[in-house]
């Protein structure tokens, strides 16, 4: 029981830490964020491992922590530290208005989340609501920034949200499948920032 | 005519509506289930006392005395043209007839009258600018009488009778949905406001009074009276949608109202910005009925007629203190006012008072009535109800955002009106207003006060009409705190209690430091940094006030700002810039003048195929129409 | 009147053996005796007279982090007192508002403490401690501040009042809006009901091992940073506004004050160190609910009351140190995070989840 309450917390951080994604204009911070928030959701991994007593749930949480914490926020400073892009991020709309507007999806989010899952399922409640929230705010991130490497942010959110949402509903993915998935993203992240550092070459040259 | 007798139509129409209204709150006391019909030979009118017009009438003439004893003082500069004084008789007459009319043909003969003595008083100053204001008054308020009389046709052809007593549960949803468009015109609501802005200031600020204070809430009478009494209690999202729209129109027109530089034309959007929130309440209120949660509609109900009663008062009040400043200063403009408050005392705490009461501030009446629609909506969040408690989410939100706005555009209003230096010569001569004047003022304010601090005896009154239209009450005892789901005590608001909490500390605050502190005081200049103190121009003005919150929410405006300078000239040496600002209301800039320039656009084409000069077209008009007559009479008439 | 208030106090009395802990929740109608108004008194006088405390240990710690030797903690007691022999110097231009403005606004923080419970669960005027109230007796304080500052004429006055009351209309709401979502999160409306439930909900949940979906960790954690964001702004505190100094470009509350002296500064400044208490209490009891219930838990009740307070004043002096002091308009996109957390726990809430 008193896993479940401590996982709602994490649960919440993760939500806390995108809309301060939101709000926040400085890129580095918003990298830190993601590692952050990332972390927040191994620590709901560790804790649904906890409560059901799972070893998949844990190989889940080591892998998380390994790849998500660490390994991307790494690989991010270090292309950002390269192409000298601006520190802030501009956006399509204004800063005060993107984060009501990531309120209302939560409340958009709510009302699907009330309307597909019944409370009990779900490991913690409103998991669901703020997954998909994470994931509707995660997009707008990427619709409404207008450089790439904020954009991967916006990505990386979305990764998140969808990896929230698996491991509340299915308690756990099978430890292959989800090693699949991190390596996919890894690689992908990869690619991602060799492109950025080829775009910025170009434009120089 | 002897200019020497214009005092005395003055005297006789302001005692004269003075003694009638009095005759009616008195005939509403006498009896309260009164029925009388005026037979003539070719229509009947009939009137009948029931609850809420009882309510009405106490209203409308309680507030028309107070401004009737204003306006006998006041109204001494429109000597000139004393038709004024014939003509808000008749206005204040014919909402009083209004509310008491008992059927349908009663009611659109005096609600148009209502309307025309209402435009002729917009009119009276007969500057060009209230030429404009009173045409599209005009339009708009008719657009809404079409949308009424459409209505109570329909009511007709529904019931076959003309009387308010067969129309009870007669209203389907199409009837409402016309019905409350067409009040909502009259009261200003957000999309069809764009008369009130204009027309409110334009007239003389007895009549502002009547039109802001009284008027506006003859919608609300007739919103109550078709939802309420003749509505057939169906459609739930009736009541979402006059909850959205009138958190919008609220929020929105706070927002427009800290923009105003024009004191009357503040007070204007502010009674938009009231009317939103009694709209929230009527819409919480329906909706509750609709769904049966019966304690949330009767707080919501509560909230709605408190918040009439809170506005009126405050609002006239206010208009009222507007005028004097305009009678005593030659100008509505703050930023040629401000240090108002040395030179006209007392008029500036009853406007403090006014101010804190329609702000919200706690110990007064306006709190209370804000107190009661918050509660509501926090009952209709905890109902669980899957849309109405997003719905009530935002509205909370909005609703919220409105309270700390008022704030702002208040502090506005009585800062720099009021407090300061003098900005102009004009601010700088002026006196206290005469007493019967200040008079006028004060018994609303005074009112305010007691509503504020003992609002049993009110809610009590008040309960009557919560039980005419909802068919319950709500507890009107001190100590019993208000319940809204399971019949569980959820919070208490006890007004008494917290003044004499207020009154009990400051007197301890002042006890401690008359006797712990040194009671030595000196006057001196303001510090100014050692510059120039005596510039008057250099304190902060209204537009400075209010622009940083502008700023914020900038998307609500259109503004078009420019700075004129001399460009030759190096930057610090100019001797001067100027700087002006134009606020635009974002509604009619993007709705009512598109729909304006297409409306002229298609007349031009009609008017090119009308006026043509070949005499067959003309000719197949006249068949064509015909035609036309004849298929509505074959296909919707029979 | 007074006998259906009676018979609610009887019917009480009638089903005291609770045999469920829920019951008791539920049921709260005010008992008042004579033992709750005085400790009621006793409380209201402990928080005022350790407010001016509570901000000197902040003042403290800030001067410490920064490597000066650091005031008494005590200073801001002497300040005052020393402020009341002053003699009070008014322009020439102030009208009656100058003389009551100071009064109203210490007055209204001195009414909010009355109705705020600290560390027992009742407090003097608790039966009509509406969180709305409270909200809305804040914005009454601001108001007469704001007046204040315009009343001499001064340009930093009007300055001061227009950046007060943009703070305002962009942190009021996220007030009101925590309060509503704790209101509404507890299903009670009295601020004393609600941390009494949220007390006993918790030690219901986390003791005694009771299930419900009623208690959480993670809402009232949302609200306590949302509340951090706005006490920070409320209490002009660093990333948005900077008190020590001077400057016309870092002023937001101090400009409004600028040109009261002796009493009035003295009781405008104590008024703010009642104000952050205020705001620091409301938070310590969501960080923590514990209050006393009966008399013996007192002393263990004020001791965990100032331990928190403690470590909240450590958390905002932290916050004070590590931040810079923030651009004006860089502040709705902060106060409009908490304006958003707060109605993301109000909708969590909605489904006691």
């Amino acid at each position: 029981m008193i896993m479940e309450k401590i996982a709602e917390l994490f649960i919440i951080l993760i939500l806390v830490s995108v809309v301060l994604n939101v709000s926040s204009p400085f890129i580095k911070f918003a990298i830190k964020l993601y590692s952050f928030q990332s972390l927040m959701l191994a620590f709901y991994i560790l804790m649904g491992a906890v409560h059901f007593n799972s070893i998949n749930l844990y190989g889940s949480f080591v892998i998380t922590v390994i790849f998500k914490v660490i390994l991307i926020p790494y690989f991010l400073f270090k292309t950002l530290k390269k192409v000298k892009i601006d520190k802030e991020i501009d956006m399509y709309i204004g800063i005060p208005e993107a984060v009501v507007f990531a309120g209302s999806l939560t409340l958009l989010s709510n009302l699907i989340a009330q309307k597909i899952v019944t409370v009990g399922i779900t490991f913690g409640a409103f998991v669901f609501t703020i997954s998909l929230a994470t994931f509707l705010i995660g997009a707008m991130l990427m619709i409404t920034r207008k450089t790439l490497f904020s954009q991967i942010i916006g990505f990386l959110t979305i990764d998140n949200a969808i990896f929230l949402a698996a491991n509340s509903i299915t308690h756990g993915m099978p430890l292959l499948v989800e090693l699949g998935v991190l390596f996919d993203l890894f690689v992908s992240i990869l690619i991602l920032s060799i492109l950025i550092l080829n775009l910025r070459r170009n434009a120089a040259a | 005519m002897n200019p020497k007798y214009n005092g005395i139509y003055r005297y006789f129409f302001g005692c004269l509506s003075i003694l009638i209204s009095a005759l009616f709150i008195g005939l509403s006391f006498y009896d309260s289930k009164q029925e009388f019909i005026i037979k003539s030979s070719f229509i009947n009118f009939s009137f009948r006392f029931d609850a809420l017009s009882l309510f009405f009438v106490i209203f409308i003439s309680s507030l028309s005395i107070f401004i009737s004893i204003f306006s006998i003082k006041y109204g001494d500069i429109y000597d000139k043209k004393p038709s004024l004084f014939f003509y808000s008789f008749f206005f204040i007459m014919s909402m009083i007839i209004l509310v008491i009319s008992n059927d349908m043909l009663t009611f659109l003969i005096f609600w148009e009258l209502m309307s025309i003595f209402s435009f002729l008083l917009v009119i009276y100053e007969g500057s060009e600018e209230s030429r404009r204001a009173g045409f599209l008054y005009f339009l708009m308020t008719h657009i809404g009488t079409i949308l009424i009389t459409t209505s109570f046709i329909m009511l007709y052809l529904k019931t076959s009778s003309l009387s308010f007593d067969y129309y009870k549960g007669a209203a389907g949803i199409m009837i409402l949905a016309a019905a409350i468009t067409g009040f909502s015109i009259k009261a200003g609501i957000m999309p069809f406001h764009t008369w009130l802005p204009y027309a409110h200031p334009v007239a003389p600020a007895n009549i502002s009074a009547i039109m802001s204070g009284i008027m506006v809430n003859m919608a609300i009478y007739g919103i109550l009276k078709f939802l309420f009494v003749f509505g057939s209690g169906s459609g739930p999202f009736l009541g979402i949608i006059l909850l959205v729209i009138g958190a919008l129109s609220a929020l929105l027109g706070i927002m427009y109202a800290m923009a105003q530089k024009d004191i009357k034309k503040l007070l204007a959007f502010s009674t938009i910005e009231n009317m939103g929130i009694i709209f929230m309440g009527i819409g919480v209120s329906y909706w509750a009925k609709v769904e049966n949660f019966k304690s949330i509609e009767y707080l919501a109900m509560l909230a709605v007629l408190l918040h009439v009663v809170n506005h009126g008062l405050s609002k006239s009040s206010l208009f009222m203190g507007s005028g004097l400043i305009d009678k005593y200063t030659h100008t509505r403009n703050m930023e040629k006012l401000g240090g108002l408050s040395k030179k006209m005392g007392q008029l500036s705490v009853l406007f403090l008072i006014g101010v804190m009461s329609i702000s919200a501030m706690p110990p007064l009446n306006g709190f209370l009535s804000e107190w009661y629609l918050y509660i509501s909506l926090i009952g209709s969040v905890l109902t669980n109800n899957l849309y109405m408690v997003y719905f009530s989410v935002i509205a909370i939100a909005l609703l919220s955002l409105t309270g700390a706005a008022a704030g702002a555009a208040f502090t506005k209003l009585f800062g720099i009106t009021f407090l300061g230096k003098p900005r102009t010569e004009n601010a700088e001569n002026a006196v206290e207003p005469h007493v019967i004047e200040r008079i006028g003022i004060a018994i609303p304010v005074f009112l305010c006060i007691f509503i504020g601090i003992y609002p049993y005896r009110i809610i009590s009154a008040l309960n009557a009409v919560i039980f005419y239209l909802t068919g319950g009450t709500v507890s009107s005892n001190p100590f019993s705190a208000v319940r809204i789901i399971n019949a569980r005590p959820f919070s208490l608001y006890a007004p008494a209690l917290i003044a004499i909490a207020f009154a009990a500390a400051s007197s301890a605050v002042f006890l401690y430091l008359k006797i712990f502190s040194s009671g030595k005081k000196r006057i001196f200049e303001t510090w100014a940094c050692g510059l120039d103190e005596k510039n008057s121009k250099a304190q902060y003005s209204g537009g400075g006030f209010s622009s940083s919150i502008m700023k914020v929410f900038s998307s609500f405006y259109s503004s078009v700002s420019e700075i004129n300078f001399e460009k030759d000239v190096k930057k610090y040496f100019r001797t001067k810039s100027v700087y002006t600002e134009e606020i635009n209301d974002i509604f009619e800039k993007y709705i009512y003048i598109p729909a304006e320039k297409l409306y002229l656009k298609l007349s031009e084409i009609f008017n090119k195929a009308a006026n043509s000069e070949n005499i067959n077209v003309s000719l197949g008009y006249l068949f064509l129409s015909l035609i036309v007559c004849f298929i509505i009479y074959i296909f919707i008439i029979r | 009147m007074i006998s259906s208030w009676t018979k609610i106090s009887l019917k009480r009395v009638g089903t005291k053996n609770y045999t469920e802990i829920r019951v008791h929740i539920n049921d709260m109608t005010y008992n008042y005796n004579i033992q709750h108004l005085i400790i009621g008194i006793v409380q209201f006088f402990v928080i005022v007279l350790l407010s001016p405390l509570f901000a000197g240990f902040i003042h403290k710690l800030k001067q410490r982090a920064r490597g000066q030797k650091g005031i008494n903690i005590f200073q801001f007691y002497i300040n005052f007192n020393k402020l009341l022999k002053k003699e009070v110097v008014l322009s020439k231009d102030a009208t009656f508002i100058s003389n009551i403005a100071p009064y109203i606004v210490f007055v209204s923080y001195l009414v909010i403490l009355l109705m705020l419970p600290a560390f027992y669960r009742y407090s003097l005027l608790g039966i009509s401690s509406d969180v709305i109230l409270i909200a809305y007796t804040l914005a009454l304080s601001t108001f007469f501040m704001t007046l204040y500052a315009m009343d001499q004429g001064s340009a930093f006055g009007g300055l001061g009042a227009s950046r007060e009351w943009f703070l305002t209309v962009l942190s009021e709401p996220s007030l009101i809006f925590i309060f509503i979502s704790l209101a509404i999160y507890t299903k009670q409306g009295r601020i004393t009901d609600i941390f009494y439930f949220i007390q006993k909900g918790a030690s219901n949940a986390f003791l005694y091992g009771v299930h419900s979906y009623a208690v959480s960790i993670a809402i009232p954690f949302l609200l306590f940073i949302s509340l951090f964001i706005v006490s920070i702004s409320e209490n002009a505190r660093i990333p948005i506004d900077n008190p020590e100094t001077h400057l016309e470009l870092t002023m937001f509350h101090e400009a409004n004050i600028l040109e009261a002296s002796g009493k009035h500064l003295g009781i405008y400044e104590y008024g703010s160190y009642l104000k952050l208490t205020v705001f620091l209490t409301v938070m310590s009891l969501i960080l923590f609910p514990y209050m006393a219930v009966n008399i013996y838990q007192i002393p263990m009740a004020l001791i965990v009351y100032i331990l928190k307070m403690i470590i909240l004043c450590i958390l905002i002096a932290g916050v004070e140190i590590v931040n810079p002091k923030m651009r004006v308009f860089r502040v709705p996109n902060v106060l409009s995070v908490s304006f958003i957390l707060s109605l993301i726990a109000m909708i969590l809430s909605i489904r006691g989840f």
